[in-house]
């Protein structure tokens, strides 16, 4: 389904996390916003950087660098929210850490996931574009949701309290 | 067709609609109510125009034939009777199915209402036919189309509109047309009506004299004939000049619809005037934008707030710098500007919450009718009384409470309430009394649902309930009435054959439950047989607003709902209530030791062991516990909102809000949270270690009796008190050299406190002497007292040893010093050998005793203790496990059902397959009466005992353990508990 996707030429929204850049369905991405206050969670998943007030609406904020196995951000490094829509309708907020444009992808350089992609973008990955310079990794929302998501098997918070 | 057009004439239907069925009742009791027919007639004249307006054939038919039979009982004048009144319900409930099909898919919904129809047509021909003792049967049965003074083109326009209309001298298509949108509102009209109007001028003017239904298909024969004979006769007249009674309010009013008694004479057909002024004027908003408004607002709230911010510090900068001067006067207007805006702000906010409320009248509504149908049904008379219609509640709990609600009053129709006969048997009135309440009692709203009905026979529903396999016959022997009740909210129970068809007897009860729970509610049942059934149900003021204590730990802040908060205790790090013991920290509440877990430390924000702060006492998930926080900043009224995909599984977390500053508050599940202290509470074994077994040093609650003797004060458990007596001095004899007394067949041992004290001999009182019955399972004796003073529940906290071994020591009671007596030194004392060793151990049953809750814990390992059984104590499942391994088969196992590690229903299991243990009765205790769970997995046990049921609890060990004297003490204990109460409450 996501080739089929692809097929239909559709616009992608840049953005870089670390160094790699990656373009998102523009038609998941609603906005971009700097960062906000937001209330950490204790126990929550690692990806997951806590809640932020959005004009009333409560998102929650995840860390792309960590979804993608990355180092933290340095303290005081510029950062930029993206609001993602998840197909369940579900907002989140993205902290990535430069936004580029929006652009009409072009599929004739479209190019299925390399296996030389690191593991982690592999696993959100629904193919790349070749660039001058690089790769632009296309990100499925969807995938990329999943893989922040806490393992359905792991060992609940609560087993983990101390004996 | 015209979508918005359809829109508009669903809206006006459903509301004119909302009103016909109160309408048709109170003509059933007020058939001669001519105005009230009147109303009637008019809203289903106005659906049928309106239909046939836009072409809804089905719909037209049903409506045309409702219409002529009412428009033959008002030409003839015909007393409404009730066969009549239920035949035009059943022709209302057809206008509305077909309504309510419209609205969710936009069609007709394929239904044949012809049998109906037949039935409607056959009883306005048998009206017509002078069936009726009308006096004017003469009248031709075109007469009954009443408003032939409305032009043909506005067939189907309401009355009011048509009124209005020639008023305005705007009577033709064209004339409508020049007034425009604008002019029609201008008229008066509601903007629905205006363009409705509009739509049906444009039509109309193309054709100067078009068919009434334009777009109506071709009707079944005689229908047409009827359909538009009427039509013909249509001369248009200026409506006021035929009718002098126009009466517009109803069919217009938009109002929900206020139930009101079936009985009575509602306001809603009172045709006057005066009730129409411009009082309830509303309009339609859908949820989503109301939802939409409150972020809004909310946003407002984080403006205003920055605001205040910005005007705060332009203060300071201003007198830091110049001082004085226009920059300072300029401020001073800026302060009060800003004030204003955060008043506002508040109020629309507070407004606009409860813009989600609705009055409970609207689910309510539909009660008189489901009664008055089902009484006929059932050949029963009933009567509803509606008491606090106007309280208010969350649209969205509302909604989810009809459901549960009807069902609840069907059973009561069915079952609850007699037939006249026997009620009359019974000497009740005949008529018997449905009565639905609603209150609000602090942010929950309780409604109350009670019959005066047969009531229900607490032991047929034992008995059912052991048939079905919901609890052994055991279970069913200990139980008492009021828990006994509580089972037919079980599956097990609810599941059972059909009684009748109108509710089957319990179906669906546990559905009802759930219902109510899902919406944050709870629901009992108490029953009185042949006095009636009473359905409490309490339910949340709203699900969207919660009010909540907003606490802090660190920089973080959390919400807990107040719902699940006690009370706030200050607790210094240095205060004398801590405890700690094996690493869980206590504090000393009222004598009774409250196991505190640090909010910091459950959530991992620090290492949680600085006792220092607030506790917030929690009661949830059964248990009570205490939740240190390092500052209380006070209640809130939340807006709730849900979590999102990441924290599902954080089930100490039930959601979070938005804080007046803006800041995203979690908000405490306070279920969830007990779970992270239930792990942590391995402590609790080393507590319960700590206390040793060969003695229970008094600890926590226990009652004793306190007697006076001489100038002292002595206390003892009640644990080996059998009975207490007023024992005439005659009664006491001497033999053997001691001094004995006749008691119950025996000849038991009489001891003289003060002798025994060694208090000086003072002279005895006159008159009967009190005596303490002291027995364990072998031997009874009589301990002559001063005087009893009291039986309480009490801390016993001992502060001084004693050196005379039959006491204790000292105890501070009720503010005075009391002695406490060993009990078991006594015994020995009167007689020697009295607790032989090794024979008592022998005669003491064991009991392992799993359980994982605190509370639960210091509740019944005392009560095990006091009734002299060897407690094995475990924890959880597989300590039990471990234990029994260890020390092989007690004589009874008494285990809770959900606990850590291992479960009770696996631990059952286990058991089940240990052959040592095959003998071995294994009883479960829980909190409530498990459900959703496998018969197969219940019979692992002997019996299910309810955890607070403490009497019940105590017969079955009895009946499991043999009858001791121990266990005989533990009943007075029960007794005297009983006796505490009373006291108590008078």
């Amino acid at each position: 389904m996501a080739e089929a996707r692809n097929e239909s030429g559709r616009e992608l929204f840049s953005c870089r996390i670390g160094d790699q850049w990656v373009g998102l369905p523009v038609m998941q991405v609603i906005e971009v916003v700097p960062p906000q206050p937001r209330t950490e969670i204790p126990l929550a998943p690692p990806a997951v950087r806590g809640l932020i007030n959005l004009r009333g609406k409560v998102i929650t904020e995840l860390d792309a660098r960590h979804i993608a196995g990355l180092s933290p951000r340095d303290e005081g490094e510029r950062e930029h929210i993206v609001i993602i829509e998840s197909d369940g309708g579900e907002l989140f907020g993205l902290a990535v850490d430069e936004v580029g444009v929006v652009a009409e992808a072009d599929y004739n350089q479209y190019e299925a996931t390399p296996d030389s992609l690191a593991p982690a973008w592999r696993r959100m990955a629904d193919g790349v574009i070749k660039r001058e310079a690089d790769v632009m990794v296309i990100v499925s929302v969807e995938k990329m949701l999943a893989m922040s998501l806490p393992e359905p098997d792991a060992p609940k918070h609560a087993a983990a309290a101390p004996h | 067709m015209d979508e918005e057009l359809l829109n508009e004439f669903l809206v006006e239907s459903q509301e004119n609609m909302a009103e016909i069925e109160q309408q048709l009742m109170a003509l059933e009791a007020n058939p001669e109510d001519s105005a009230l027919l009147d109303a009637i007639f008019r809203t289903v004249h106005t659906v049928k125009g309106s239909c046939g307006f836009i072409g809804l054939t089905r719909l037209q038919e049903v409506a045309h034939a409702g219409e002529d039979l009412l428009g033959k009982m008002r030409s003839t004048k015909f007393r409404a009777t009730p066969e009549v009144v239920s035949l035009l319900l059943e022709c209302a409930d057809a206008i509305q199915t077909i309504l309510d099909a419209l609205e969710t898919t936009g069609a007709e919904p394929e239904v044949d209402n012809g049998e109906l129809i037949q039935r409607l047509r056959a009883a306005a021909e048998a009206i017509g036919n002078g069936d009726a003792p009308a006096t004017d049967a003469a009248v031709s049965p075109e007469t009954d189309e009443a408003t032939d003074e409305t032009p043909a083109w506005l067939e189907g326009m309401d009355e009011d509109a048509v009124a209005k209309l020639a008023q305005a001298g705007a009577t033709t298509p064209e004339a409508v047309l020049a007034q425009g949108f604008e002019g029609l509102k201008g008229l008066g009209l509601a903007p629905a009506s205006a363009l409705k109007l509009l739509g049906m001028a444009k039509k109309a003017g193309g054709e100067t004299r078009p068919a009434p239904e334009p777009k109506a298909k071709p009707a079944p024969a005689a229908n047409q004939e009827t359909a538009a004979a009427p039509a013909e006769e249509r001369a248009p007249k200026p409506a006021e000049e035929a009718k002098p009674d126009p009466a517009p309010a109803e069919s217009a009013s938009a109002s929900p619809a206020r139930a009101k008694p079936a009985t009575g004479n509602p306001a809603a057909a009172q045709p006057a005037k005066a009730a129409k002024a411009p009082t309830q004027e509303t309009i339609r908003v859908s949820l989503d934008v109301l939802d939409s408004l409150m972020n809004q607002v909310g946003e407002l709230v984080l403006t205003r707030n920055r605001l205040m911010q910005v005007v705060n510090q332009l203060g300071m900068s201003i007198l830091a710098e110049t001082g004085a001067g226009d920059n300072l006067a300029q401020l001073r207007n800026l302060l009060p500007i800003s004030r204003d805006i955060n008043h506002i702000t508040e109020r629309l906010q507070d407004q606009l919450l409860k813009t989600r409320m609705q009055p409970i009248s609207t689910i309510w509504g539909a009660v008189p009718r489901v009664v008055r149908d089902m009484a006929r049904q059932l050949n029963k008379k009933i009567k509803v009384v509606m008491e606090g219609q106007e309280t208010e509640l969350d649209r969205t709990i509302l909604t989810a409470l009809k459901d549960p609600l009807t069902h609840i009053i069907r059973n009561s129709c069915d079952h609850g309430i007699e037939a006249p006969a026997e009620r009359a048997a019974a000497g009740k009135p005949e008529a018997g009394t449905l009565r639905l309440s609603a209150h609000q009692e602090s942010g929950t709203i309780v409604i109350r649902i009670s019959d005066d009905g047969a009531g229900i026979d607490a032991s047929r529903v034992k008995a059912k309930a052991v048939e079905m396999g919901v609890i052994s016959p055991e279970a069913a022997a200990s139980m008492g009435d009021a828990a006994a009740l509580q089972l037919i909210f079980h599956p097990g129970l609810s599941t059972a054959k059909k009684v009748s068809n109108i509710s089957g007897r319990g179906v669906g009860m546990d559905v009802v439950k759930s219902t109510i729970e899902k919406a944050g509610g709870g629901v009992d049942i108490e029953s009185q047989p042949g006095r009636g059934t009473t359905l409490n149900i309490r339910i949340p003021l709203t699900m969207a607003i919660m009010p909540a204590m907003v606490v802090g730990v660190g920089e973080r802040r959390y919400a807990i709902p107040q719902m699940n908060v006690q009370e706030l205790l200050a607790a210094h790090r240095d205060a004398p209530e801590w405890e700690d013991v094996a690493g869980q920290a206590f504090f000393r509440l009222r004598g009774q030791l409250l196991p505190v877990m640090s909010l910091a430390g459950a959530l991992k924000l620090g290492d949680g062991r600085d006792h220092h702060g607030s506790i917030v006492v929690i009661n949830a998930g059964g248990r009570t516990f205490g939740v240190l926080v390092d500052e209380i900043f006070g209640a809130e009224e939340l807006v709730v909102k849900p979590l999102g995909a990441h924290f599902r599984h954080m089930n100490f977390l039930g959601g979070c809000s938005i804080l007046g500053d803006g800041y995203v508050i979690p908000i405490i599940e306070c279920n969830g949270l007990a779970q992270l202290l239930n792990l942590s509470a391995e402590a609790e074994a080393a507590v319960d270690g700590s206390r040793g077994r060969a003695r229970p040093k008094p600890r926590d609650l226990q009652y004793i009796i306190v007697f006076r003797s001489g100038a002292s004060r002595y206390a003892l458990p009640m644990t080996l008190v059998e009975r207490l007596e007023e024992i005439e001095p005659e009664r006491f004899e001497m033999a053997g050299g001691r001094e004995v007394l006749q008691y119950r067949g025996d000849i038991i041992p009489v001891l003289e406190w003060s002798r025994l004290a060694g208090e000086q001999d003072a002279a005895p009182p006159e008159g009967p002497r009190s005596c303490l019955i002291l027995a364990d399972e072998r031997k009874r004796m009589c301990l002559r007292v001063g005087a009893i003073e009291d039986i309480l529940e009490t801390e016993v906290d001992i502060k001084a040893s004693s050196k005379n071994p039959l006491f204790l020591g000292t105890a501070v009671i009720e503010g005075q010093a009391t002695e406490m007596v060993d009990v078991f030194a006594v015994l020995e004392k009167a007689e020697p050998g009295w607790f032989a060793a090794g024979d008592d151990e022998q005669a003491r049953s064991s009991v392992l005793f799993a359980e994982d809750a605190m509370f639960f814990r210091s509740l019944l390992i005392p009560l095990l203790e006091s009734m002299h059984y060897d407690v094995w104590d475990a924890e959880d499942g597989e300590q039990a496990r471990r234990l029994l391994e260890e020390r092989g088969a007690p004589d009874l196992i008494l285990t809770d059902l959900e606990m850590p590690r291992m479960n009770g229903y696996e631990l059952a299991a286990w058991a089940r397959e240990q052959e040592r243990l095959a003998d071995v009765p294994i009883a479960a205790l829980t909190a409530k009466p498990p459900k959703g769970h496998d018969p197969a997995e219940l019979a692992a046990f002997d019996a299910i005992l309810l955890k607070m049921d403490r009497p019940a609890l105590i017969r079955y060990l009895q009946s499991r353990l043999g009858r001791t004297a121990a266990t005989v003490a533990a009943q007075m204990k029960e007794r005297g508990e009983a006796m505490a109460r009373e006291r108590a409450h008078g």
